[in-house]
């Protein structure tokens, strides 16, 4: 399942961002057997592709399309193709981390509670699972957040710079764990980051 | 490891997000808005009922009207009869919609009850007819044709109550009800003014009014009688039957002052108690709208709560990959709880409040429905709907804006 991006370009992005960017205005193909990393300074739009990508932002031109489904369908497919590991962590405060998890819409056949655990502790996060995230440190919300996309079923996963809260030997850990996951399942996935620099092995890297 | 709460999932968005207190604020307001209005509704429906139901034969607005009979008249030096000027007058004055003289009998008749076992009662009597554009629309069954079997006729109820208390007790025989008297049937004879034998129709009662004061009988039957058996040049009218559209038409009563004439509907504060019961309905029944409207606007007020006490929680869940679709049917069925139970308890309550005014009629001698009339669980069942299709549509649209 292929995203192709066809002179997509966010109506309100000035020209000269768009001119000198490899993602705007272009013809792109995202390949879901070799990730992407889309690199940028802030203010370039990294995570508004991100966004387009995943059908929160519509206010965009060009063509997009997953497949063979348009952005008008992203609703209905989004659920079981698409995971997002956004900045904002849009997690329910008042709730426990199991409790977080069970707000997914659907989760991937191939994960229980044990895998569920077992992620947990390679993340480092095992303790966080039955607090509240109003407890939680910002590096452990960041890790629980790609917990939870994981747990979800997914053809793709769009992360937006998710180590930025994280020290170099956890964020080793986290897109080791992330990069085995998709493997296995054969997803595709796009991690947008600030530098082109990046221990993952990507297929294309495309400069926002 | 924790405990295993992954399997159970939790509510996507809680009913009493905005405060129970709040909520329960809410339903009692819109159980009284439900009672009022349904109260008022069903209210104007009794009051309604308890007006017509003393006539279902003619027009509530029909009056007859005749010149009062002066010394001069009995002399013969003046007439009581009504002339064509004076009928067309009465056409012309604002507030009547229709005034046609009432068709009387010109030829000799008389009715005989009885035989047999029964005592025969015979008597002579004389006949009207009024134009059918008087009778209420809703009569059906008040007509004869030439050749019909049985000719019906409507008598006064006074008729009936004169030989219930008056006329029977002295002759020892029982009282009749009107169901029973309606059973009965009797001979109409008619007398050829030409000369002849006397002519018997059979004939039954169809009904008994308050509001007439002779036995009327079908205008066809009369008019082709009068022809068969009558003097036809003996016309002219001594009476008229008139629609009144104002009831209290100052024009109406300075007509009646001017050219001596009688009401049957009586004097002009008769016409201002129906006036003011109109009026006290008309009330009755713009209060009940304005609260409806207080209801529907209380409603809306409740959608834009609901959505925005969970538009925080409602993004996460679009955010997670929840579908639209989800989220709305999830909230409308929150919505369809707190807006269907207010409701149903609404109609309990009319229901209930019911039956003390039951029985105060009852004691009164006026009697109505012990349920709800099926118009006002119609009208319940179509507002619900309605409010529930609005909300729907107004949900919707909140959400699909949140979502985009």
């Amino acid at each position: 399942m292929r995203i192709r991006c066809h002179h997509i370009c966010p109506t309100y992005l000035d020209q000269s961002t768009i001119d000198r960017s490899e993602i705007w205005d272009r013809s792109i193909e995202l390949d879901p057997s070799s990730g992407t990393i889309v690199w940028g300074p802030s203010g370039r739009g990294k995570s508004t592709f991100l966004r387009i990508l995943y059908g929160l932002e519509r206010r965009f031109t060009g063509s997009l399309t997953l497949g063979d489904s348009s952005p008008a369908d992203w609703p209905f497919i989004r659920e079981q193709n698409i995971a997002f590991v956004s900045q904002d962590f849009h997690l329910f405060e008042e709730e426990s981390g199991w409790n977080n998890l069970g707000y997914l819409p659907a989760r991937h056949p191939s994960v229980s509670d044990s895998t569920i655990g077992q992620w947990s502790e390679v993340l480092g996060i095992p303790q966080v699972l039955d607090r509240s995230p109003s407890s939680w440190s910002q590096g452990q919300k960041q890790r629980f957040c790609l917990l939870r996309a994981l747990a979800s079923p997914f053809r793709w996963i769009l992360l937006d710079e998710p180590v930025s809260h994280l020290d170099p030997d956890s964020a080793s850990k986290s897109m080791d764990l992330l990069l085995s996951v998709c493997e296995e399942r054969r997803a595709g996935w796009v991690i947008a980051q600030q530098t082109a620099d990046s221990e993952l092995q990507s297929g294309q890297t495309l400069q926002a | 490891m924790s405990s295993r709460n992954f399997h159970r999932s939790p509510r996507l968005i809680p009913s009493f997000q905005g405060g129970r207190l709040r909520q329960v604020g809410l339903a009692l307001a819109a159980v009284l808005g439900w009672f009022l209005s349904l109260g008022a509704l069903q209210g104007w429906l009794d009051f309604r009922d308890l007006l017509s139901e003393e006539e279902q034969w003619f027009r509530n607005d029909m009056v007859f009207l005749n010149r009062q009979v002066k010394l001069t008249d009995s002399m013969g030096i003046t007439s009581s009869r009504i002339s064509a000027d004076l009928l067309e007058q009465i056409r012309s004055v604002p507030g009547v919609a229709i005034a046609e003289p009432l068709l009387r009998n010109h030829f000799p008749a008389s009715i005989e009850i009885g035989g047999g076992a029964v005592p025969t009662i015979a008597s002579e009597i004389f006949l009207e007819a009024i134009p059918p554009e008087l009778f209420n629309p809703a009569v059906s069954g008040w007509q004869w044709s030439p050749g019909d079997a049985n000719v019906p006729v409507l008598v006064p109820r006074q008729f009936l109550n004169l030989y219930n208390f008056g006329f029977a007790p002295g002759k020892g025989l029982p009282p009749i009800a009107e169901g029973a008297a309606m059973r009965v049937r009797f001979t109409l004879i008619a007398f050829p003014t030409q000369g002849g034998q006397p002519v018997a129709f059979t004939a039954s009662i169809a009904g008994f009014s308050d509001q007439i004061e002779s036995i009327l009988v079908p205008l066809p039957f009369l008019a082709w009688a009068n022809q068969e058996f009558g003097n036809t040049h003996s016309s002219g009218s001594n009476r008229v039957a008139a629609a009144l559209t104002n009831p209290d038409s100052a024009a109406f009563y300075r007509l009646l002052e001017d050219h001596n004439l009688v009401s049957s509907r009586g004097t002009r504060q008769t016409a201002r108690l129906q006036i003011l019961l109109d009026l006290a309905l008309a009330v009755l029944g713009t209060a009940g709208a304005s609260i409806l409207l207080l209801i529907l606007l209380l409603f809306i007020a409740e959608v834009e709560t609901l959505v925005a006490d969970h538009q925080e929680r409602i993004r996460k869940l679009f955010f997670l990959g929840h579908r639209p679709g989800v989220l709305i049917r999830k909230l409308l069925t929150i919505r369809l709880i707190t807006a269907l139970i207010p409701a149903m308890a609404g109609l309990g309550l009319v229901y209930l409040a019911r039956q003390p005014i039951v029985s105060y009629l009852e004691q009164a001698g006026l009697s109505i429905s012990s349920s709800p009339s099926w118009i006002t669980l119609l009208a319940w069942a179509c507002l619900i709907s309605l409010i529930n299709l609005f909300l729907f549509q107004r949900i919707r649209s909140r959400l699909l804006k949140l979502y985009q």
